[in-house]
């Protein structure tokens, strides 16, 4: 009897304990880099969110049976550099989408400026997140690769 | 007791591996390329005047002799060189007298003369070599006219075009 009080006790804690004690693990991984691949100078270059060299996220979390909201930002340089030569590179909402499944149809296009409020998400349940750009290289731009990063945040609200 | 103090680890450990943001990283990569640019260096595809002696002839020309080109692109890439022989016409443009001109192309690399050169056929691939950090290529043209014996005489012009592509 004594065991069995402890064991509902220790499933009390484990559902009730507050969120922001008790673990919260949150689960974020980069699927696919932003390629533009090979372009040539003096020449802009865009690449869509459907497209299959635009970077791709996952995340999920797994507060089991748990429905948590989720705050996205997305950290995105201005500029793709070579050395001190530098490439300025956008990102609109014509680049940024995400969606519950990996698919190109059906997704919802965001500000990649913009945090996104991404609410009631199942517990294991991914994420997707899909990110483009445009640049515009100048007949001043020397040749070679060109590099840059984005940082996606999750966090848990 | 040891189970509670079971439930306190787990619970303190809970705080340790407390996880309320992450973070992941993709990168952004683009390979800026030199476009492709052909330009003639020196020479031409002139024959020259032409006895007309009754008898069939080849006229000749070596590509030392003939065009030179100059390929510019991006380093250590290759540049298909496409091109195809060529119609001359006489003044009148009549059709039934062409000539055809049979060209022969040959590349140097980076060499500016004409030493080892190798034949580049149609639809193949010439390496651009580093020179300086800019793709070069030297495009030798030449190459033969039949003339047959009863050829009309007459000035005879035509267009040969030679083109890149990465």
């Amino acid at each position: 009897m004594r065991k069995i009080t402890s064991l509902l006790v220790f499933i009390c804690i484990l559902w009730f304990a507050p969120e922001n004690v008790f673990s919260q693990s949150v689960y974020a991984f980069s699927l696919n880099n932003l390629n533009f691949g090979d372009v040539f100078i003096g020449y802009p270059a865009e690449i869509k969110h459907k497209d299959n060299n635009a970077a791709k996220f996952v995340f999920l979390h797994t507060q089991w049976f748990r429905k948590k909201d989720f705050l996205v930002t997305l950290t995105l340089p201005q500029y793709l550099s070579r050395g001190n030569d530098k490439i300025p590179i956008k990102f609109r909402k014509r680049h940024a989408a995400w969606s519950f499944q990996d698919r190109p149809y059906g997704r919802k296009r965001f500000n990649p400026h913009a945090p996104l409020y991404i609410k009631n998400v199942g517990f294991f349940r991914p994420v997707y997140i899909w990110l483009g750009g445009k640049i515009k290289t100048t007949a001043g731009n020397i040749p070679g690769i060109h590099n840059g990063t984005i940082t996606l945040t999750v966090e848990i609200l | 007791m040891k189970f509670y103090t079971g439930i306190l680890i787990f619970f303190l450990s809970s705080l340790v591996i407390c996880q309320p943001s992450v973070n992941s990283s993709a990168t952004i990569k683009v390979k800026l390329i030199k476009s492709l640019k052909i330009e003639k260096v020196k020479g031409n595809l002139n024959f020259g005047e032409v006895i007309l002696n009754g008898a069939g002839q080849n006229l000749l020309k070596n590509p030392a002799d003939g065009i030179e080109f100059l390929i510019l692109g991006h380093p250590e890439k290759e540049a298909v060189v496409s091109y195809q022989p060529a119609l001359l016409y006489p003044d009148n443009q009549n059709t039934a007298n062409t000539l055809l001109f049979l060209p022969a192309v040959f590349e140097t690399g980076n060499n500016i003369n004409f030493t080892t050169p190798q034949n580049v056929k149609n639809g193949t691939a010439v390496h651009l070599e580093n020179d300086d950090g800019t793709g070069v290529t030297f495009i030798w043209v030449g190459g033969k006219i039949n003339v047959k014996a009863n050829q009309p005489e007459g000035d005879y012009k035509g267009i040969f075009t030679i083109s890149v592509a990465y």
